[in-house]
């Protein structure tokens, strides 16, 4: 069981949050906009200066809080808008966050699964916003982080796109077991 | 309906008036150009180039040249050493220590290259607390190499460290955290992410740098009259024999200040394009 706890300091108030998430599971927080739900990712991931955050797997040595540094916590984040490395090729950001030669296969394979073979040598402003998404997914998914942060990573796309990658993106996690907090202001995301 | 109509209005008679105040900016600014560009021409009229060759090779043009490429280029690479990590902290830190750093980083940048020189002096002259620990390794900041070096460092630095530091702050923060979240330490972060992405922004900034170096006079007169720089060389020849002898050294400072900083900006374009 994936335990976090969080303290949101704001100037005029404080959101405590109290998170509990199945391994293998996909938590939703659903909510409408500027409530702090991309607060509470970021805060989770190490990225929210002001806040306070423990994370920790019951049953297990596993634990995050605030000192731990957003890059040893091994949680990867995909926002709204894809933040693709602009100098790199496609394959190149794909592969940025994989360790070993097992990691680059199944990296390959995801790619190949999320439609992304044709694209490997592309630039980033080659492509559409909805393949940009696909390879920020793609990316998070490849660097196997021990829990995935979505902040409403399909919210940008047109309707076709978005059940294309939902679908996609739900057999992906229930095969590899990955667990998942989801941000969404939508429903049906969620 | 009133309303509508009167905004209409206005912004017709904004539209037309914003239409003469483009085509008065767009005269105002070619000829604030030309009157910038003016002295590289007049220096290009005026130059004898017949008798440029003799000049150069018989007025010690080539020692102080050397003097001036090798001390600015040594200058550069420690301005590079010391000055990205400030750069990339005074862009990154907002803690009120890196925010009055930053103020105060503005005290070189504004400073007379003549007074940095005589400060300088104070500190790094035979009397002076670090000229006394450098004379203990029989080292002299005075009418030495190692003079001409720290007076374009002093010189130059905070134009690199300025233009750094803006080049740091405008790059996408995203980009960093994407890095940070899929595991990536500070560090690789900084070599695959930062450094590619800000490449073109600090080439132009140390080319600026080098320029500046390069020029250095004010200071590098005051702490070393010898060896002779390419700067202190134009000023001897002005002194010495007037406009006529200056302005081939001139040209020749010219030539090998300016290429780097223009190619620099040339490359950025291109660069940028092809992002």
């Amino acid at each position: 069981m994936l335990h976090c706890e969080i303290r949101l300091q704001r100037r005029l108030f404080t959101i405590d949050v109290e998170l509990e998430v199945k391994p293998g599971e996909t938590l939703c927080l659903f909510g409408a906009s500027a409530s702090g739900k991309t607060s509470i990712l970021h805060a989770i991931a190490g990225l929210e200066p002001h806040a306070r955050a423990t994370v920790a797997w019951k049953q297990s040595d596993v634990h995050v809080d605030e000192q731990t540094p957003t890059w040893r916590r091994g949680f990867a984040l995909v926002a709204q808008q894809p933040s693709l490395f602009p100098h790199m090729s496609v394959k190149d950001n794909i592969l940025f966050g994989v360790r070993d030669s097992k990691g680059y296969a199944e990296a390959l394979d995801l790619a190949g699964r999320f439609g992304l073979h044709q694209y490997l040598t592309s630039r980033p402003k080659q492509l559409s916003g909805g393949l940009a998404q696909r390879v920020n997914l793609v990316r998070a998914l490849a660097a196997s982080p021990r829990v995935l942060l979505l902040d409403e990573p399909l919210s940008a796309l047109d309707a076709a796109s978005r059940r294309e990658l939902q679908d996609l993106l739900r057999a992906t996690l229930q095969e590899r077991q990955l667990t998942t907090i989801l941000v969404t202001h939508q429903l049906s995301e969620a | 309906m009133s309303r509508r109509l009167g905004t209409s209005e206005g912004e017709g008679e904004g539209e037309g008036g914003g239409g003469g105040a483009r085509v008065v900016l767009s005269l105002a600014g070619l000829l604030g150009s030309s009157l910038l560009l003016l002295p590289m021409i007049v220096l290009v009229a005026q130059v004898n180039w017949s008798t440029l060759a003799t000049i150069w090779l018989a007025s010690g043009a080539m020692t102080a040249l050397w003097t001036s490429l090798w001390t600015a280029s040594t200058a550069l690479v420690i301005i590079l050493l010391f000055g990205t990590p400030i750069a990339w902290l005074l862009a990154r830190r907002s803690s009120p220590l890196w925010r009055t750093v930053e103020f105060l980083l503005l005290i070189p940048l504004l400073m007379p290259p003549l007074v940095i020189g005589l400060l300088l002096v104070f500190l790094y002259g035979p009397y002076g607390p670090i000229g006394a620990w450098l004379a203990h390794f029989n080292l002299s900041a005075t009418n030495t190499a190692l003079a001409v070096l720290i007076a374009q460092i002093y010189e130059a630095a905070p134009y690199y460290i300025a233009a750094a530091q803006s080049t740091f702050a405008q790059m996408d923060r995203s980009l960093e955290r994407a890095s940070l979240t899929l595991g990536r330490s500070p560090g690789y972060t900084f070599r695959r992410v930062a450094l590619p992405l800000s490449l073109p922004g600090l080439i132009a900034a140390a080319t600026v740098a080098f320029a500046r170096a390069i020029g250095a006079f004010g200071a590098v007169i005051v702490m070393a009259y010898y060896p002779h720089t390419l700067p202190v060389s134009i000023w001897v020849a002005l002194q010495e024999e007037g406009l006529p002898a200056a302005l081939p050294l001139a040209l020749l400072l010219t030539l090998v200040s300016l290429p780097l900083p223009l190619l620099a900006v040339l490359w950025r374009r291109w660069r940028h394009a092809a992002l």
